[in-house]
This record gives structure tokens, sequence and C-alpha cells, in this order.
């Protein structure tokens, strides 16, 4: 009996996979012109997966560098992303997701159950007010800024 | 572990932390002595300060901060990118005042030549997918653009068609039914049947208007009737024939006789008739090489040139329209060498940056710098020195605009001047020049991108890049530099382009050249700063600042939010 519960999981877990793989690396792009894609390299190697052109895949060019699990179907030449998480920042932490307010001449990115005060917002930031951004945040280390608790901005992108 | 072992240890931790945080404080590195001509100064502390212990009060300086983040590793940075931003702060804290270039206007970026609008929208038109709404995004900002010359330059006023107007019509037209399209007999002969080769539509070549010639390692697909401007078939076989020889023979030293599958090197050159159906949805495109036809339907390097140059160009000149069409053969062709090193070795293509780039480069080497470098290098040159310059690297998704494929030019250009250059013998082509060396050693290497370009040109990339920031400034007009880390190879005015043209000219200076606006234009209406100037900048980008010393010691300090990965600070006489 116990074989079967566990060949039955298994058959459940395999056509779970093959309706949705996953495949994750850091964004990149390969070509130039009618021949630019966006591809995922791989961790530690020159394994790459090129991304079938749709609306999801090219996206993710808006956030090279990252750290992303796609989800989808693998193709004979590309995987046709469905979605995607960013898992790392290009520095390697863990991405914050939040919105950018503005508080009198200082910009916030207000997350869940914190708000960052930014010491120097890039004028992307600023141009953000109200829209859901993905950042790298790292304490300020200037005098006024470890101070009065401020971040400063790594990596800046519109959250996907 | 005995009692004073443990002492020990404690002592050797609260060094450590002592350390981290003495990293993380503002430390003040004085740096090496400044030099009466300038130098590169490695930032590696939040704050450094550059002392100038013999100048001369008067003289004149530029200041470029920069980084260019991880060169190595899994992930490396292969191009100044907006979602990083890095935060400099620089002011002249005791001899000297710092003078800033006024903003631009933001507009600026948007003015492009007819011919290079040509070129932007090409490669659009050919992924465009109407279920992609990021790609109307990319046809509404083409739509933006003012255009300069040529049939395009009323692009943007009322009168005309907006260009997504005509990209709604294209999508939609039906589909025309693809033939099958097999592999199987190509191994038969050189060159496969007109009718067996898939074209610009995709779909195969028609025999009734199409023909086909057999070179000895190339295959022409031509046009029987309706070319306008390129009217001499055997200029075409001869320059062909002369740019894959001096591929093969100066430039790679190799034969390309490797093979992936059915694949192998032998380009299908095919000239298209512009405007017809068999052009397909390429409408305004010169050339372009074919990645998926090259490796899924032709299974040759599969290159695309539009037959008639006066429809998909600006320019007017007959013989000017001869040699774009000749130096996109040219450029063309240095394409499917990148993708033929990177396929047999299994790679993926490398960025736009990089592939357009040595493209680029290669027109020029080819005997095409005169139609070449103002479309391209020129217009990255123009923009350095005002506020919208851009990185001298850009992360380019796609195609990039021209100022961001001549960043990629220029580079190229300096990079293979400092390992030597190229020469060029009495009959004025190409003939060797240790600069090839290192284009031979990151092409048909087998590292992509930046890894790539570093691992064949060797030293220290933080340093090779605030020289190049330094010979950008400085190439051509500076007398009082006379550093070889900031010169570029002389230019040569005795080429032979591929089509047997003498007198032609390769290179560039970059501060010297036609009409470039040279920092003194871009000064002119600066501020003196009286403090500290903070300057928000991209991986590979900087912006210009004018020290004039008031005394014969000075010093600059510099300030970065962070410790940024390869960071520097480059200081170059200029007057």
């Amino acid at each position: 009996m116990r074989y079967v519960f566990f060949g039955v999981l298994w058959m459940s877990l395999s056509m779970q996979a093959q309706s949705a793989e996953t495949a994750q690396g850091y964004v990149g792009g390969a070509g130039s012109g009618v021949n630019y894609r966006v591809i995922l390299q791989h961790k530690g190697g020159k394994v790459t997966t090129k991304l079938c052109p749709n609306k999801v895949g090219d996206s993710l060019s808006s956030y090279k560098r990252t750290l992303v699990t796609v989800r989808g179907n693998r193709k004979k030449k590309c995987f046709e992303v469905a979605s995607f998480t960013i898992d790392k920042t290009p520095k390697g932490n863990d991405p914050i997701f939040g919105k950018v307010a503005q508080k009198d001449s200082l910009y916030q990115v207000v997350a869940k159950g914190k708000t960052y005060t930014i010491e120097h917002p890039p004028s992307r930031l600023r141009a953000s007010v109200g829209k859901e951004v993905v950042v790298d945040l790292a304490k300020s280390i200037s005098d006024t800024g470890k101070k009065n608790g401020y971040y400063n901005v790594m990596f800046f992108a519109i959250a996907p | 572990m005995s009692l004073w072992k443990k002492a020990l240890f404690v002592l050797f931790l609260a060094g450590l932390v002592s350390n981290c945080d003495s990293d993380d404080e503002a430390d003040l590195a004085v740096n090496d002595r400044f030099s009466t001509t300038g130098t590169v100064h490695k930032l590696t502390t939040v704050t450094s300060e550059i002392s100038i212990t013999d100048g001369a009060a008067g003289a004149k300086y530029l200041v470029f901060p920069y980084a260019v983040g991880d060169t190595s590793g899994d992930n490396p940075v292969e191009g100044g990118d907006a979602n990083t931003t890095l935060t400099f702060t620089v002011e002249a804290t005791a001899g000297a005042s710092l003078t800033k270039a006024p903003e631009a206007p933001a507009k600026l970026s948007q003015v492009i030549s007819g011919y290079h609008f040509d070129r932007e929208i090409r490669s659009l038109i050919n992924r465009f997918d109407p279920e992609n709404e990021g790609h109307w995004d990319a046809v509404r900002k083409l739509d933006s653009w003012v255009v300069t010359d040529g049939p395009y330059s009323s692009f943007g006023f009322v009168e005309r068609p907006s260009l997504e107007h005509s990209f709604r019509a294209m999508a939609n037209r039906p589909k025309k039914e693809k033939l099958e399209i097999r592999g199987a007999n190509l191994t038969a002969a050189t060159c496969a049947a007109v009718d067996e080769v898939s074209g610009a539509s995709t779909d195969l070549l028609d025999p009734d208007t199409m023909s086909v010639f057999a070179g000895d390692d190339y295959c022409l697909y031509y046009p029987t009737s309706g070319v306008t401007t390129v009217t001499d078939l055997e200029l075409i076989k001869t320059g062909i024939a002369k740019s894959m020889s001096l591929y093969k023979t100066v430039i790679y030293n190799d034969s390309f006789a490797k093979t992936n599958g059915d694949y192998k090197f032998v380009p299908y050159i095919v000239v298209q008739n512009y405007g017809t159906d068999a052009w397909g949805s390429n409408p305004d495109v010169s050339g372009f090489f074919i990645e998926s036809l090259t490796t899924e339907d032709n299974y040759r390097p599969t290159i695309i040139v539009a037959s008639d140059q006066s429809k998909v160009s600006a320019e007017t000149d007959a013989l000017k329209l001869q040699e774009f069409f000749h130096s996109t053969v040219s450029h063309e062709l240095q394409h499917a060498i990148m993708h033929y090193y990177r396929y047999v070795n299994g790679l993926e293509l490398d960025a736009t940056q990089y592939d357009e780039g040595v493209a680029h480069y290669m027109e020029d080497v080819f005997g095409y710098g005169e139609v070449n470098f103002p479309i391209y290098s020129q217009n990255f040159l123009s923009l350095y020195f005002s506020e919208i310059g851009g990185p001298v690297l850009p992360s380019i998704s796609g195609t990039g605009s021209a100022a961001e494929r001549g960043a990629g030019h220029a580079l190229f250009h300096y990079l293979v001047s400092q390992k030597g250059g190229v020469t060029f013998g009495s009959d004025g082509y190409v003939n060797g020049g240790t600069g090839l060396d290192f284009i031979r050693s990151y092409v048909a290497g087998t590292m992509r991108n930046i890894k790539g370009v570093t691992a064949a040109y060797g030293g220290d990339w933080t340093t090779v890049i605030g020289q190049y920031l330094g010979a950008l400034a400085i190439d051509g007009a500076s007398t009082l530099n006379p550093e070889d880390a900031y010169k570029v190879q002389t230019p040569e005015t005795s080429v032979t382009n591929s089509i047997g043209e003498t007198g032609k000219t390769f290179g560039m200076r970059f501060r010297n050249h036609l009409t470039l606006p040279d920092f003194n234009d871009a000064i002119a209406n600066g501020t003196k700063l009286s403090g500290a100037v903070t300057l928000e900048l991209q991986n590979y980008q900087t912006r210009p600042l004018l020290l004039e010393l008031t005394a014969a010691e000075a010093t600059i300090k510099v300030t970065m939010v962070q410790v940024y990965t390869n960071a520097g600070l480059t200081v170059v006489r200029y007057e």
C-alpha cells in the first residue's frame, strides 16, 4: 500500500513538472538586432537558457543581472516563460519590494513592515513616486545618513 | 584551548571587527603624486583624496569619476545599466576649482539621422510580435524621435502617418503559408538551389526572379530584375570575395572549417529587392545577419542585403549608396563570423554592445570608415561631454541607438589601437597589426562578453577604462598630454575598400574629427562649483569636470556612497 501511495505521489509530481517547468539563472542578453534574445546564465558555468520571445520573457530584460526563477514550458529551441520571480539582486541580496513615497523632501520605499528613507535618491526613484518597485538597499555609511538611519540604492527597477 | 590562546583569539576577532568597521568608515586614502599629464587613480575606500603636488596655477585638467563593476564570476557587469546607480561626490578642497558642464536638453538623445533610423526599425520589424505590448512601446518610442534628414525626417509631424499606423497595417496583413524547408540535400552542392533557400521574408526564394552564383567560399543569391542602385554584379562578387579573403587570411587567419550538424561556414548572401513581397516585413532594412535562418532553415550563415540602398537610406549620392551596400556586407559577415565561433563552441551570441562594436569596427578596417563613423562613433562622441552622455560601454537590449552602438565602435577602436593597431599594405588592404591579435583572441575565444574581452586584452580593466575616458577627452585635442594611453592609432588615408576604391580613410581622432564639440564648447556655459558636486552615474558612465589649478598644490576629494567595485578617478591634463 505504501508503495502505491508513493507511486501515485511520484506520478502526480511528474505531471506537475511537465505542466510547469522551472529554470533559474542570471538575466542577460545575447545577440543584437533581429537576433537579440533574453537569456538566463546559469550559476557556475557556461550553460544558458534562451527565452522564447513573448511578453513575459521579454520583460525580463528590465531586470538584467538579477537571479530569477522562471516557470513555463521548455521548448526545443527556447523556454517559454509564463511567470517569474526575482530571487536575488545583482549584488546577491534578497530583493525588497515596496512602493515609492515622498514625505516632504525625503523619498522613501515603503515595504511590508518597514519603511526605508533614501539618502541619495536616484532620479529614476524620484520619478517613481506611487509606483511599486524592487530595490536593493544598503545602510548609509555617511555620518548624517548613519545617524538618521538612511539607506542608499544599489539596484532599482519598477516591480514586475 | 588555554586561557592565553583564548585571549589572543578574542583579540584577533576584535581586530577583524575593527577592520570591517574601518572599511565602512570614511577613510581618507592619500593617493600617489599627481603627474603633469594625469593618471588613473583607483578608488578603494569610501573617501579618497588625490593630492596634486607638482602642478602650476592656471593649468587645466579634466576629472572623471567612474566604476566598471565585476568583470569576472558568474554574474559580471556587461555594461552600464540604468538599474544600477552609483553616487559619487567630488570636491576641490584646496588649490583648485571645479566646473561642471550644464545639463543638456533631454530631447537631444532622440535626434537621429535618417540612415540610423532605418537601421533602428529594421530589427524591430523583423521580430515584431503584435501580441507583445513591449514591441508596441518600442514603435511609439521610434515615433517620438526626431529624424534629421532623409525620407523619415517628416516623422513626428501631423501631415504624415505614424509608424504605429504602419505597424498596425502590417500586423493585420494575412501571413503567408511557409513552404516546407529542408536541409537534407544541402550537402549535395556548395550552394543550394534558389528555391531551397529562405530569404528576408523567411519564404523560399523565387527562382523566377532570383538567381544564384556559387563563389569559392560563399553563395550569392541575387535578383535578376528590379535592381536600381547596385547593378554591377561583378562588383558585388568582388566585394564579397575580398571581404571573405581578408577575414580568412588576415583578420582571423582561419578557414572557418568547423561544423555543427548540417551547418557549415559557407555564407549565403541574399540580395533582395526592397519593396517587394519577397522582402517581407522588413521595409526599411539595409541588411542583416539572421541567426535563426542560419541554424534552423538554411544551415549556412544567412545575410540579407537590400539591393536598392536608396530606398533604405536618406543618402542620394550613388557612390555612397554603393559603399553602404558593400559596407553592410562587411559588417554582416563579421556578425556571421562571431556567430560561427560561438555556435561551433555551443555558446550563445555575445551581447549587442560587443557584437555590434566589433562589426562596426570592421567596416572601418574594410575601408568604409567615412560612411560608418558619422553615423555611430560621432553620435556617441558628440554626446560624451554632455549631461546626457551615456555609458562608454552600455548594456544594450535589442538593436541599440546609434550612440550606444557608437560607444562599442569607439571602444573597440581604442582597444585595438592600444594593442598595436592594424596595418595596411602598399595595395591599401589591411595586412596585419598586433591589434588584430586582440580581436582574434576575443572573437575566436571561448568566453563571451566582458569575460572574453578582458581575457583577450589582459591588464587591469579598471585602469584600461580610466585611460579610455582620458583618451575620449583629449585624443587629438591636447598637445600637453603626449602619453600613448590617451591616444588611438593615427588615421590612415590611403586605404582600399573591399571593392577596390583607393584613398579611403581608416580610423578617427576622438576629439578633432569633423564638427565634434569639444570640452570647451561643453563647459562654455558651465557652472563653477563653490563646494562639492554629487554625480549620479551608471557603471561605465562618467561626467567630466574641469579642474583649474589656482596653486601649485591642490587636493580633490572623492566620496562614494558605497565602495564600488573597480572604481577609479581619471585626471588628465587638458590645457
